[in-house]
């Protein structure tokens, strides 16, 4: 029996009708693991005698037959703390590094029943956006291993996308869920700001960051969803929102009104294979019923100098943490106490992350400050209230997640680094307002995936879902798998 | 709120002006930064940064003028609170000892902090 291209629902039903065992379900995913990762690289940690021993704890009690998630393996992104698992940020920083607690989610879906199979790996300290600046693991894209996976959450995006695992968490902090899930045909969402705890999360830009799930289908998405998220006591700004993301699906989308916005269709942003995918998929919501509407939102154009002034500034701070003496990489000979900070912290940190500080710290500074930090807290303002004021017009916006399909391992080392940050235009607006936004399998251009953005309201992911199920209902993309050398089984 | 980490120049930037910094100030926001760049690095980020800030200008084309700036992810609902009480976990205080590098008895151990550790603490 192939396990690894099955839903969570379907592999519910087998698991509840006695056709398959926790254990063997877990059994399957390692053997499965075992035949691909060599070619993709997904993991960071893998841990199977201990997947094992929980599996034979959830048969020995029996699978809940109201919780869709009891028994399912998961992946989690290694930055993400776990006491069972080292959690590296893909770093030489924490190469070594177990935490002594678990972040909110990793408990939330344990108390779900989940069986956390590994840790997937990231851009270091999830700075990227194709998981190459990854310190410990290689992730290559199974759609084609000479291209990149998207970033940062590369890694979650591959487990899933090869077939290892039929979810994982990301975090999104510029459209780091999103755009890889772009590039290996998954759906991934990054929630409303608020709606997910981040306790446990190494932080990167705290009022940007939000975990996410990732999965091959809708309904798996909203189901990881609903698991993970709820207010939480270690995180102030988790939001006291109660809901079921699972409710709307299912229902028509006639009537619904769909805002197209202009500037991400813009031709000389967007490659002309990805707009032409996603100008047919906006057709396809036309043909199911919904009102199609162009909008503008002119200062999109802002997004990427405002993410960019305020995420590193913030990353600048937050990695202040790691000073080489509580914990993760020290220096074991420094003289000094300010030495030990220095030498831990140059030799632990690899070039982008240093690239991101230096960039915080210019960006705070008091020569820049006006310019940089405050001038993009300002610009953050003004798109914030461009987009609330388009979502009281329309149900929902639509178009590209990324501006091309995944690129090939080293091109964008090659490229510019603007042209490179130029590369989350379209999802950076939506960590800069913290409204969320979804990509769905929208087709295909020379064989490789292409995304569809679909992005509402605050709170409003069921909404998402609801207009994603519709689309994935009416196609076929998310039923296509990649084929990978070793694993035929 | 303005002097964040130190004045690197006696000149403030003047919002839409053409932004810029030289190796020298690379260095030195490295070393406030707690890092130590090689010649090669100072060369390299220095370029860099200055592509960076080149696309970073644009937000000088903004009115901005009586914007309140936007500094926290927004939050419309109630946010968590939890008691102002001190909670001490045993296990975990011993399990983060037992993660740091250096440690003794119940304390971290660190470098000499006031004589730039050649003569003893």
């Amino acid at each position: 029996m192939s396990l690894h291209t099955k839903s969570v629902e379907e592999l519910h039903e087998l698991l509840v009708n006695d056709e398959l065992t926790v254990v063997e379900l877990v059994e399957s995913t390692f053997s499965y693991i075992e035949s691909v990762e060599q070619e993709v690289g997904a993991f960071v940690s893998l841990d199977k005698e201990q997947a094992l021993e929980i599996a034979r704890e959830v048969d020995a009690r029996g699978v809940d037959a109201d919780n869709l998630l009891d028994g399912i393996p998961v992946a989690i992104k290694d930055n993400i703390v776990t006491k069972d698992f080292k959690t590296t940020a893909s770093s030489k920083m924490l190469e070594n590094f177990t935490s002594v607690y678990d972040a909110t989610v990793v408990e939330k879906l344990q108390q779900a029943g989940m069986i956390i199979v590994g840790k997937a790996n990231l851009d270091e300290f999830a700075m990227g956006g194709t998981t190459e600046t990854a310190k410990l693991q290689e992730t290559k894209n199974p759609w084609d291993t000479t291209k990149v996976p998207g970033g940062s959450s590369g890694g979650s995006a591959v487990a899933v996308a090869a077939g290892m695992v039929p979810l994982s968490l990301g975090t999104d902090t510029g459209g780091s869920i999103r755009q890889p899930a772009a590039y290996t045909n998954l759906v991934g969402l990054k929630p409303t700001y608020g709606t997910v705890s981040r306790y446990g999360v190494i932080a990167f830009a705290s009022s940007l960051d939000q975990v996410g799930p990732m999965s091959r289908t809708v309904k798996d998405n909203a189901l990881l969803l609903n698991a993970i998220s709820g207010q939480d006591e270690k995180d102030g700004t988790s939001a006291e929102v109660e809901m079921d993301y699972t409710s709307k699906i299912g229902q028509d989308i006639k009537g619904l009104k769909i805002g197209v916005p202009k500037e991400f269709f813009d031709a000389e942003i967007v490659s002309t294979d990805v707009l032409t995918v996603v100008q047919e998929a906006v057709e396809q919501l036309k043909t199911l019923g919904a009102e199609i509407v162009e909008v503008s939102l002119p200062n999109t154009k802002y997004g990427v100098p405002a993410y960019y002034a305020i995420s590193s500034a913030e990353a600048s701070s937050n990695l202040q943490r790691f000073d080489g003496i509580r914990y993760g990489y020290t220096n074991d000979d420094a003289k000094s106490l300010e030495e030990l900070y220095v030498k831990s912290r140059t030799e632990g940190f690899g070039s982008e992350v240093k690239k991101r500080i230096l960039l915080g710290g210019i960006s705070l500074s008091v020569d820049h400050y006006d310019a940089l930090f405050s001038q993009a807290t300002k610009a953050r303002t003004i798109i914030r209230e461009e987009f609330e004021g388009i979502l009281n017009e329309v149900d929902v916006l639509v178009g590209p997640t990324a501006i091309s399909t995944a690129p090939n391992i080293g091109e964008t080392k090659e490229e510019d680094s603007t042209d490179t940050y130029y590369g989350d235009i379209l999802t950076v607006p939506f960590n800069l307002t913290g409204l969320p936004a979804l990509n769905i399998p929208a087709g295909f251009a020379n064989d490789l995936p292409v995304g569809m953005q679909i992005m509402g309201n605050y709170f409003d992911e069921a909404t998402l879902y609801q207009v994603g199920y519709a689309f994935e209902q009416a196609t076929d993309y998310h039923k296509q798998f990649p084929t990978i050398e070793g694993g035929a089984n | 709120m303005r002097l964040i980490y130190g004045i690197i120049n006696n000149k403030e930037e003047r919002i839409g002006e053409k932004m810029k910094v030289d190796e020298q100030v690379v260095k030195e926001i490295g070393s406030v930064m707690k890092l130590k760049f090689t010649e090669d690095e100072i060369k390299e980020f220095t370029i860099e940064t200055n592509k960076t800030l080149s696309l970073l200008e644009k937000l000088g084309e903004l009115d901005t003028e009586g914007v309140e700036g936007t500094f926290y992810g927004t939050v419309t609902r109630k946010a968590a609170f939890r008691a102002d009480e001190a909670v001490q976990n045993k296990e975990e205080v011993a399990a983060l000892l037992e993660i740091a590098p250096h440690s003794v008895d119940q304390l971290i151990q660190v470098p000499a902090i006031l004589d730039n550790g050649e003569g003893g603490a």
